[in-house]
């Protein structure tokens, strides 16, 4: 009985200090993510309160806008089917290969999501074109990549990395003892649509969430191909009156969707049979799937090539030679080192933010409903929005020189992509038995031992899943940055854009592949020190 | 060998460091942020030939066409109550009449713009035009000649000429948008918005923006388009087979559409006495020279005798509307446009 009296104030301290830094990293999250929203959102009823009341037709889109919502729904939907079916076939191929060519290709496809739609369009315009030719030579007709068809290929392309990543991150957590179990119950065929589906879907299910937000919100590649979708609309309303208030209010539609499809498809990611992360590098495994299985596969990872390979073979034949690469390079180094630096720093700063607000999220109390609205709100939220309320949160005399400095574009990512490592970390936290982390947090009274040893292992999967997204998709940030830039310091994708518009295409292409290898670099150092973490961690 | 409990607070520290120094603005005396819709390949070397020649430092922001212009101006607006910019220099001009309207600018009477003709100063001097480019149709030379594309905006409109061999930029955006608003103000609403439903049912390709045109006709895909003199010089002197056609050039035409840049001081600028001196230095006849000289700008507002390589005929007849005119007409002709385009 002494014993316990002596144990339990130890528990409770550490627990308080536990609760004390959580809560206190919430505060900052809900600052730095929902704050811009809010103010937004105060700016909006403001104009409603000095008689704006027509303004409030604006949420709620008919006729024109009614018709433009339902098609982008529809653009938007078959965008994430087309890629999240090609990146789970791909997945399950790679997954299932060894070969050091095959790992290479699928690290490949996976920087390939710092590369904006954009981008990515312009590539295979490229391509097209340059098969056009060869068709022609030989009285063939060409296969032409225009309208919505075009449109769907490239925004599928472009985002099948997102759906490989979140596939394979699904299906390495399985737990390696359930995959024998099964085997040894099963033949492999059979395993795959029993055990190792149903046990990756989650994951997947997820990843889907984020392509068809991806793919709503962004109207650059649609618009190239000559269509119009509900995002470019909300941009053609801030552009002309200038009012971020109107443009909100236009866009409450598109986040109401958006936060149901991701409430959705986070709500799938239920308990599931996984261990943490010690078994890095997974063991070999080759499972005997039937030949008809495998070329099925083996068709999703051909497509995944194809989405790799054309893009990379185009921007290296663009990029001209080694001495023009070298000209881009030398010309914006201090955008790439600006770059790479808030990238690194916004996937970083994630982490605890995430970490702290993943639990909330999982929990079954009144407030998670809450949780999830301020989380996923912001990911739904137009970026040049995002910027604007950016600008009226920071730019204050409270603030000292915080606005008009470099930390602004780390407050825009974190604004933006903070919300996704938190969802991956909350997918994570619920395949995690919680009987589990009481039991460390009984035994394991120093607070610090307790979350290296035990909570960041488990969670590791969900955090270097999150931060690396956040990584990439921040090396590829537009639309906030540009609103909060400081003066005088640019990113590597305000370079591209304005290079675009001026039409140096091989630049372009310089620069791209300058982004490709600082998402290579990044992401690999990344693995590399949760990699070493962990051996550590293991060796105590 | 440190473990992860001397690593992390390490790499909390760290990041903490990299935080508080990125916190900090460099501190200089004599600096100006200039904020810019102009390309940054024209732009910044100008600005850095001021840096040099002056001694004060430039910050500048540079826009890019790919946020719709909903960049760089709704961050003036939003900036408004505490502006970090000192000068806006825009490649246009009804984004500037906007942020006169929206009271973001203050008046500065610049004395390197006593020579540029009225029409391209706001009479209460919150804006200056100088330099300038032009709309035109950039045409594929391999694909029809010269001699017989169309003459007029309206032949656009004419069978002749396919129109799936056509292409115009989206006219919500950019200069395209402030051609559509000139149209209003010359032909009267009713008249301009029967021309652009014209344009659309007739099935003319309505693309991404003007560099999006230029490459499609550049490329040959398309036999012609319109767009901005930047654009298709550019194309033209990295030897694509184009030439630059002035429509409405006669002597009962319309004219093309004249886009000046125009600078403006901001209101409440930190750095007022350095902002007025880069005005001076933008709106000087040697800067005018040189932006006509980079392939920034073609026409020169004061006349000055520059040779200009891309285009052959000197004299380019403008459309006889007002700016202000234009730029009351701006948002009539968005909301009219939005409505026929976008669906």
């Amino acid at each position: 009985m002494r014993a316990i009296n002596q144990f339990y104030p130890k528990i409770l301290n550490s627990r308080f200090k536990g609760e004390t830094c959580a809560g206190f990293i919430r505060i900052v999250f809900l600052f730095v993510v929902f704050g811009p929203i809010l103010v937004l959102v105060f700016n909006v009823i403001q104009k409603l309160g000095t008689g704006h009341w027509d303004w409030l037709a604006l949420a709620f889109p008919t006729g024109r806008r009614l018709a433009l919502f339902a098609r982008s729904l529809g653009f938007a939907i078959s965008v994430t089917a087309g890629a999240t079916i090609i990146g789970l076939l791909a997945g399950l191929y790679f997954w299932n290969q060894s070969g050091k060519g095959n790992k290479f290709l699928c690290w490949l496809a996976l920087v390939f999501i710092a590369v904006p739609p954009y981008v990515h369009a312009l590539t295979w315009m490229s391509a097209f074109n340059g098969l056009e030719i060869i068709f022609r030579r030989f009285n063939l007709p060409a296969i032409a990549l225009e309208g919505w068809g075009g449109a769907l290929w490239v925004q599928m392309m472009a985002l099948v990395p997102v759906a490989l990543g979140m596939t394979l991150l699904g299906v390495e957590t399985i737990d390696p003892d359930h995959l024998d179990a099964a085997r040894l119950a099963r033949p492999d065929s059979a395993n795959v649509l029993k055990v190792i589906l149903p046990l990756a879907l989650p994951l997947v299910i997820a990843g889907a969430g984020f392509i068809f937000l991806l793919s709503l919100t962004d109207y650059s590649v649609a618009s190239l191909f000559q269509n119009n979708v509900y995002a470019l609309e909300i941009f053609a309303e801030f552009s002309s009156s200038a009012e971020s208030g109107r443009a909100f209010l236009l866009a409450l539609p598109l986040l109401l969707v958006t936060v149901s499809v991701l409430i959705v498809s986070q709500k799938t990611v239920r308990k599931a049979a996984m261990k943490p992360v010690r078994t890095l590098p997974s063991p070999d495994r080759h499972f005997a799937w039937p030949s008809w299985m495998r070329a099925l596969l083996g068709i999703g990872a051909a497509f995944t090539a194809i989405a790799v390979l054309v893009p990379l073979a185009v921007l290296l034949l663009s990029a001209g030679s080694p001495k023009a690469l070298a000209r881009t390079v030398t010309a914006a180094q201090s955008e790439i080192g600006f770059t790479f630096a808030i990238s690194l720093l916004i996937a970083l700063i994630s982490i605890p933010l995430a970490v702290a607000c993943a639990g909330r999220l999982v929990r079954s109390n009144r407030n998670h409903r809450l949780w999830w609205l301020l989380v996923t709100i912001p990911i739904a939220v137009p970026a040049s929005l995002t910027g604007i309320g950016l600008v009226f949160l920071w730019n204050r005399p409270l603030f000292g020189t915080v606005y008009g400095g470099a930390l602004m574009p780390i407050l825009a990512g974190l604004a933006r992509f903070a919300p996704f490592v938190t969802l991956a970390v909350a997918a994570q936290l619920r395949r995690i038995n919680p009987l589990l982390l009481d039991a460390a947090r009984v035994y394991q009274t120093n607070l610090w031992r307790y979350w290296l040893k035990i909570r960041l292992p488990l969670l590791l999967p969900g955090i270097a899943g999150g931060a690396g997204i956040a990584f990439l998709l921040s090396l590829g940030e537009l639309g906030a940055t540009l609103v909060v830039a400081p003066p005088g310091l640019a990113t590597l994708t305000m370079r591209i854009y304005n290079y675009l518009h001026y039409g140096a295409s091989d630049s372009v292409a310089g620069l791209c592949l300058i982004i490709l290898v600082s998402a290579l670099a990044g992401g690999t150092g990344v693995l590399i020190v949760f990699r070493r973490g962990f051996r550590l961690v293991r060796k105590g | 060998m440190k473990g992860p409990r001397q690593g992390i607070p390490c790499l909390i520290g760290a990041i903490c460091l990299i935080i508080l120094s990125l916190c900090t603005q460099q501190n200089r005396d004599e600096v100006c942020v200039v904020y810019t819709s102009v390309d940054q390949v024209y732009s910044e070397p100008i600005l850095r030939a001021f840096e040099q020649e002056s001694g004060i430092a430039i910050r500048a922001v540079y826009d890019v066409e790919a946020t719709k212009t909903t960049g760089l101006v709704n961050r003036l607006i939003a900036e408004k109550s505490r502006p970090q910019a000192d000068v806006f220099w825009s490649g246009e001009f009804a984004q500037t009449l906007l942020l006169k309207e929206k009271k973001v600018l203050s008046a500065y009477a610049s004395p390197s713009a006593s020579d540029i003709p009225n029409p391209y100063r706001d009479p209460e001097f919150f804006w200056t035009g100088f330099g300038g480019r032009a709309r035109v149709l950039i045409v594929n030379t391999e694909r029809i000649s010269v001699a017989k594309s169309p003459r007029s905006l309206f032949d656009l409109l004419d069978a002749r000429w396919p129109a799936n061999e056509i292409a115009i930029a989206n006219p919500l955006f950019g200069t395209t948008a402030t051609h559509a608003a000139a149209l209003y103000a010359a032909l009267g609403p009713r008249e301009a918005r029967t021309f652009f439903a014209g344009i659309f049912s007739r099935g003319i390709r309505v693309v991404d923006g003007n560099a999006a045109v230029r490459d499609l006709v550049a490329s040959g895909k398309l036999m012609m388009g319109l767009t901005d003199t930047d654009d298709a010089c550019g194309a033209k002197q990295r030897g694509h087979p184009v030439e630059l056609v002035f429509l409405d050039q006669g002597p009962d035409g319309l004219g093309t559409l004249l886009i000046p840049n125009t600078v403006a001081l901001i209101e409440g600028a930190r750095h007022e006495q350095e902002a007025k001196k880069v005005i001076d230095y933008l709106l000087s006849p040697e800067t005018e020279v040189q932006l006509i000289q980079s392939g920034w700008s073609h026409i020169s507002l004061r006349n000055l005798p520059v040779a200009e390589s891309c285009l052959e005929s000197g004299v380019i007849r403008g459309m006889d509307v007002s700016l202000d005119d234009v730029y009351i007409q701006f948002l009539t002709a968005k909301k009219d446009l939005r409505d026929i385009y976008i669906r």
